[in-house]
């Protein structure tokens, strides 16, 4: 269902992406403009032709792939009418978080950030709370890969303020 | 792995539940103090979620508290509440729900005395507020209004908390008893946290909301009543606009809301207590469905069939 989707007309223009690592990929000229940081490189800039590689230093190119594909489908979404059944977009977003590390998921949230998009940041966002929410302090420490620079006495004092919230998580 | 921005971070934060947050401050100090950002209260707030109920329970042991968090329920039933550890007092009240508690000092206890308590906070400045409204239930036979409780249950809407009221006007000069008194609707008073000031709020002027079995919900934050007519029906008024009389309108009936599963304890629980025989609307949940608790004992999901306008 992903990337086939409107390619039969020829004549959408396509906008060149280069990945953190060189990588480049061909972007229809909608899709790109679906990330603000792309989108200023031109807006506003006249000397910048339609045909020039965008630098995207910030992403690696293990990542775009999906990341066009969620604009792609995204985009497909807010534009069809009648609008999609909720499961479709449902299951689209599963498929997407599928498999995808929680590593993967923290690079992909630099990404949206960097390339400013805030459907795909609040996706992943609220992707990575859904990962952690009801989880121990030590499985979000790793999660996050955060050290605990908390000392014990410190820690015990905090524990022992918010003691109520401490009962019922979930498995690590 | 690098790390991420702040404000990233504290966009994941304002995802979670109370309690998510509460552990959150235990993993560095960094995050500690991101929890009490107060622009995380305010994004917490803005990404709608259905919300976290507190629960006061008395029996068997008395003022244990009880949180559920609504939107894990839905996803996955098995969640059960979660117990509140809270701290030996004396006797207290929940006004609302906060991450904190504080001891208030002690106010002068007069005999007949009623009082209602408030929780809000002044948005401009940022600061909490408790307020108690104190009144009398001093019988005065020779008058006939006599006093106007303010009703328990308040909604917290616009910066602005609100309560309906009664009035109970004694039928009896010479007898003076209950059984005499006459109640009927008052107006809905509201307490504003910005300038600390009552109001009256405008009432639909069928007359429909003076009823005696009537309470005040938030609903979508529009200030909204629910109005149990008859023995099985419930019928939900909204005020579209804030305070304007005439955009006061029924919105939909909730017909025979008692769960076929506690039906038949019905019969036997005829003589309950007066306190938990209510039936209350507590709001309005994500995915249009009203949660309406159950004479005290059970938490009912509603589904909405129909809506009366549009």
């Amino acid at each position: 269902m992903a990337s086939s989707s409107s390619s039969s007309s020829t004549q959408v223009k396509k906008i060149t992406l280069k990945a953190a690592d060189g990588k480049h990929f061909e972007v229809e000229e909608p899709v790109a403009m679906e990330m603000e940081t792309v989108k200023s490189f031109f807006v506003g800039n006249e000397d910048a032709m339609k045909d020039m590689v965008v630098p995207l230093l910030n992403v690696s190119s293990e990542h775009m792939p999906a990341i066009l594909d969620f604009y792609r489908n995204h985009s497909e979404f807010r534009k069809r009418t009648p609008p999609p059944p909720a499961e479709e977009v449902k299951a689209f977003n599963e498929a997407f978080l599928e498999n995808k590390s929680d590593e993967q998921l923290m690079e992909m949230i630099m990404a949206a950030n960097f390339l400013n998009t805030k459907e795909l940041l609040n996706f992943l966002t609220e992707a990575a709370a859904n990962r952690i929410k009801n989880k121990s302090v030590e499985y979000v420490r790793a999660f996050f890969g955060i050290e605990n620079d908390f000392t014990p006495e410190e820690e015990a004092r905090i524990r022992a303020e918010n003691e109520w919230a401490f009962d019922g998580l979930d498995e690590d | 792995m690098k790390c991420l921005p702040r404000e990233i971070i504290l966009d994941i934060l304002s995802r979670l539940s109370v309690t998510s947050l509460l552990q959150a401050k235990r993993v560095c100090k960094a995050w500690h103090n991101l929890v009490r950002d107060p622009l995380l209260v305010c994004m917490h707030f803005s990404h709608v979620k259905d919300p976290c109920l507190i629960l006061h329970c008395d029996d068997p042991i008395k003022n244990q508290l009880y949180s559920l968090e609504l939107s894990d329920l839905i996803k996955d039933d098995r969640r059960d509440v979660n117990k509140i550890r809270v701290p030996a007092l004396p006797e207290f009240y929940v006004v609302a729900r906060a991450m904190d508690y504080i001891e208030l000092p002690k106010s002068k206890e007069l005999p007949n005395q009623n009082s209602v308590f408030g929780f809000g906070v002044n948005q401009t400045t940022n600061k909490y507020k408790v307020i108690q409204v104190v009144y009398w239930k001093h019988r005065n036979r020779r008058r006939r209004d006599i006093f106007r409780p303010l009703l328990p249950v308040q909604v917290l809407v616009r910066g602005r908390l609100h309560w309906h009221t009664w009035s109970i006007f004694c039928s009896s000069r010479i007898t003076g008893n209950i059984e005499d008194e006459q109640f009927s609707c008052c107006p809905i008073i509201s307490f504003d946290f910005e300038d600390e000031q009552f109001r009256e709020v405008a009432m639909p002027s069928c007359g429909d909301l003076d009823k005696i079995r009537c309470h005040l919900v938030d609903l979508g934050g529009c200030v909204s009543a629910a109005v149990f007519n008859g023995y099985e029906q419930i019928e939900i008024w909204i005020m579209k606009e804030y305070d304007v009389k005439e955009s006061w309108i029924k919105e939909f009936n909730i017909g025979n809301h008692v769960p076929r599963s506690l039906e038949e304890e019905e019969e036997e629980e005829e003589e309950a207590d007066q306190k938990s025989s209510f039936d209350r609307v507590v709001g309005l949940l994500k995915t249009g469905e009203v949660l309406l608790e159950y004479k005290c004992r059970a938490l009912v999901i509603i589904k909405i069939m129909e809506h009366l306008n549009n």
